[in-house]
């Protein structure tokens, strides 16, 4: 059934925001911290201490380990976080990352003022990845404005300074971007120019925080101020081809073509964060401390509560409601799922509480209704339409699919399906690509009609695309480098083809390598530009530190080549189902995937991974019959993923990988499990990239047996397909065990929950015809 | 190459894969592509969705 969600669930959260330091070096007098109504911060300890630090990481680590969550987000914020110090702050990353990082994948970011970023603190945030986003408002005279140390001094030549440091490229990575509040007293043309300066990898325009009973300045007859402000920054943003993204702007991108925002600020996505204050108390959302004292509090604490505990709390549950949370003045606005409400705080009123709209309500309404009317929203009929009846696909490969009964040919149409998209995503990277860094693409478009085979079989490996989709994200904004991974690509293809040529490639830590080969590793850590000269039998890499030598006779995949200056380390392939498939622990972007991928394995490990992937294939054969043979042609690689500490089963399908799944060890039956669940999901994958089977619907969330809490739409058709597969594996397994025995009890389990979620499928009215046909498909299928 | 907006998406991709890489128009591959992306990045197993009002 479609839910809205209700108190006293307790909702997953995954993002936390963590006051390492309560005081801050600046005293901008528009903070919302110290200068907006809740004083709280008089009473904080200064620093969260170490004993602090660890309750909150075991929460934190307790609740992802409980709802399985794949990626928790840990935001460093104050206060001031730079003002605990390189030791201390090291402390707690360590922490943190011994805490959390081995039951998810966690995430961490840090907001500061940028004053006192050092060598220091760059090199202790790489070594922790550690993303950093910086306040800046504008230029000297915008920033002047309100970010002042306390003597009334200038902060902004520390913050360029410390935007430089984040600008050099051995710390670009760590760059998240720039937070700018919107001042109306600053011109907003010389504001974004200030900060395109910077070439920041994102920018975040936020509105200053008011509430009804503190309204928004407003000059005398000016309505829609900051709309009108935003507007002008838009108006140059897309003349200048949109050279940085915009949060603001692209989530209201997203939510006119029926997307979600990715921001609290706009939209209906759920709000599924919560603060830690100094001394380990809870606290809601902190921009709450503008409405009144105390907004924030919850009374909880991390000493004495779970996040559980905590999210079962009414405030933070009707977080996650979307329009169900909102004013009735919101739920019947037009522009109600682009706007959400505006941010929460900022919807309070004495005496009304938050069930109110925003106080921007004017200025959202305005910027939305706006933009679209000057085609700054674009719907997403820009591309061609997509089939949503089914008729474009090949005769009854729909039905197969959606019955658990795919067949080899339906997974080698598929296949060619996604080679075909990746050839299309090459082409548009290329097409973005600055001229001196074609040479990749001049010689894999050559390779391309001279030895066609071999670049296919280089497309094929799942881990292209994975890169393709990053290098598209990153055209046409001023964060855009010459992306010579192509030359990867086509050097691959080259030894495959055994062709003759020369090409500039990248060395990153002393490492080159080739999608679907292997890698060339190098004696010193060299990052930066070589020279990969190829020859029938015989490569030359000219490189920071010397030259390497690779030589090698005949097929490269069967002989192990003699390596001057470095050493050669081979993709892996391992028996399955009577041929081999690739055992992916190299590719460096094999690791996109829920959880994290593991390291070269040693020779011990891989022995193991041997046995079990042989074990599981014969288990897959005879529990999985129908699709045994399907899996068999499809499945292209297999990712070993770093094991969860617990003895957890973990899987993960990255989606853009097709066709390769990632699994850590577990014991066969269980990793054929596994491996057919995450097939399930990359083959629905691909059917999704040629045919609608729902559409969007952000705000609706679908409940299912397997979770606790509501999901998307695309999340429970994933996981409704995926336990097809494993109802029918049970099935098998069920069929020669007593009543009451456990793979029983599994079977009747898998089998109530994906018949049930297939109802609610069929009843939430995002079904489109062909996802509808998809859906009764499967659900007649469970009934053998 | 299919010039033809109403073609199916399994034929564009039929003459993608058919078609020399260094003689696909672009237009076509940007087509294609932002068809493929086009509601999916927020999906079950996807990117990042930051929801968090600051850019950290």
């Amino acid at each position: 059934m479609p839910t809205s969600g209700s108190p006293g669930t307790a909702w997953p959260i995954s993002q936390y925001v963590l006051k390492v330091h309560s005081r801050c070096d600046l005293a901008c007098d528009h903070c919302y911290v110290y200068e907006h109504a809740d004083q709280s911060w008089r009473g904080r300890p200064m620093v969260m201490d170490t004993r602090t630090v660890t309750a909150a990481a075991e929460r934190i680590a307790e609740h992802a380990a409980q709802h399985r969550l794949r990626r928790v987000s840990v935001v460093l914020h104050g206060g001031e976080p730079l003002l605990l110090g390189p030791e201390r702050m090291r402390q707690v990353l360590t922490v943190l990352r011994q805490r959390i990082a081995p039951v998810s994948r966690l995430d961490l970011r840090m907001q500061s003022n940028g004053v006192r970023l050092s060598e220091a603190y760059c090199d202790l945030f790489a070594e922790y990845d550690v993303q950093v986003g910086v306040s800046l408002d504008g230029d000297r005279a915008a920033n002047d404005r309100h970010r002042r140390f306390a003597n009334g001094a200038s902060s902004h030549p520390q913050v360029l300074r410390g935007i430089e440091l984040l600008r050099r490229p051995a710390y670009h990575r760590l760059f998240a971007g720039i937070l700018c509040t919107v001042d109306l007293d600053n011109d907003p043309i010389a504001v974004y120019e200030a900060l395109r300066a910077v070439r920041p990898p994102r920018l975040d325009l936020l509105l200053p925080h008011a509430t009804w009973a503190d309204p928004p300045y407003r000059p005398p007859g000016r309505a829609t101020p900051y709309a009108d402000w935003l507007l002008a920054v838009h108006g140059r943003w897309t003349a200048d081809g949109r050279p940085m993204p915009i949060r603001l702007f692209d989530s209201l991108h997203a939510t006119a073509a029926g997307g979600h925002s990715g921001s609290e600020w706009v939209g209906l996505d759920p709000a599924d964060l919560v603060v830690i204050e100094t001394d380990g108390t809870w606290e809601q959302v902190d921009s709450l401390k503008t409405a009144y004292d105390g907004a924030a509090a919850t009374g909880l604490s991390v000493f004495t509560h779970t996040v559980d505990e905590v999210s079962r709390l009414p405030e933070i549950a009707v977080r996650q409601t979307g329009l169900a949370g909102l004013a009735a003045q919101c739920r019947a606005c037009p522009v109600v799922t682009q706007c959400g409400g505006g941010l929460y705080a900022h919807r309070y009123r004495d005496g009304g509480g938050f069930d109110n709209p925003s106080a921007y309500c004017a200025d959202l309404k305005e910027l939305i209704v706006s933009l679209s009317a000057r085609g700054g929203i674009e719907p997403a009929s820009v591309t061609t339409p997509v089939d949503q009846n089914g008729t474009d696909l090949p005769d009854g490969l729909l039905d197969r699919i959606a019955a658990g009964r795919t067949d080899p040919g339906d997974v080698r149409f598929l296949a060619e399906s996604q080679l075909a998209i990746t050839r299309a995503m090459l082409v548009e990277v290329a097409d973005g690509t600055p001229a001196t860094g074609r040479t990749g693409w001049d010689a894999l478009t050559w390779l391309d009609r001279e030895a066609p085979d071999a670049v296919e079989v280089t497309l094929r490996h799942p881990y292209v695309r994975v890169w393709a989709v990053d290098a598209l994200r990153q055209l046409g904004t001023d964060d855009a480098v010459a992306d010579t991974h192509l030359s990867c690509v086509a050097a691959a293809a080259a030894v495959r083809a055994r062709a003759t040529v020369e090409l500039d490639v990248p060395m990153r830590s002393g490492v080159l390598h080739l999608p679907s080969l292997g890698a060339v590793t190098v004696p010193e850590p060299v990052t930066g530009p070589a020279v990969l000269t190829l020859e029938p039998g015989s490569w030359r890499i000219r490189h920071a530190a010397g030259t390497t030598q690779v030589t090698f006779d005949g097929d490269l995949d069967a002989t192990v080549p003699q390596v001057t200056g470095g050493r050669w380390q081979a993709n892996r392939r391992l028996a399955f189902g009577g041929t081999t498939i690739l055992f992916e622990d190299l590719d460096p972007h094999r690791d996109c995937h829920d959880w994290k991928a593991a390291g070269r394995l040693d020779a011990s490990t891989l022995a193991r991974w041997a046995e079990v992937l042989a074990s599981a294939w014969l288990s897959i054969e005879t529990d999985l019959p129908h699709q045994a043979a399907a899996l068999r042609t499809g499945l292209r690689a297999v990712v070993p993923l770093v094991d969860d500490p617990a003895g957890t089963l973990r899987s993960s399908t990255a989606r853009q990988a097709f066709a390769s799944v990632g699994v850590a060890l577990a014991d066969a039956p269980a990793t054929a499990m596994m491996i057919a669940h995450e097939f399930q999901h990359s083959v629905l994958g691909a059917v999704l990239d040629l045919c609608d089977l729902f559409t969007p619907s952000p705000a609706l969330r679908l409940t299912v047996g397997w979770r606790a809490d509501p999901r998307p739409v695309e999340g429970v058709l994933q996981g409704t397909y995926a336990h097809l597969a494993i109802t029918e594996m049970w099935r098998q397994r069920a069929s020669q065990e007593s009543p009451g025995s456990l793979p029983r009890q599994r079977h009747e389990q898998y089998r109530t929950w994906t018949a049930t979620a297939a109802e609610s499928l069929l009843d939430c009215g995002a079904l489109t015809p062909a996802g509808d046909r998809f859906v009764r498909r499967l659900a007649e299928a469970l009934t053998p | 190459m299919i010039e033809n907006q109403q073609v199916s998406m399994t034929e564009r991709l039929s003459e993608l894969r058919r078609r020399p890489l260094g003689e696909i128009p672009v237009a076509r591959a940007v087509d294609v592509t932002r068809t493929v992306l086009r509601h999916r990045e927020d999906a079950e197993g996807g990117v990042e969705v930051a929801r968090f009002g600051s850019v950290a």
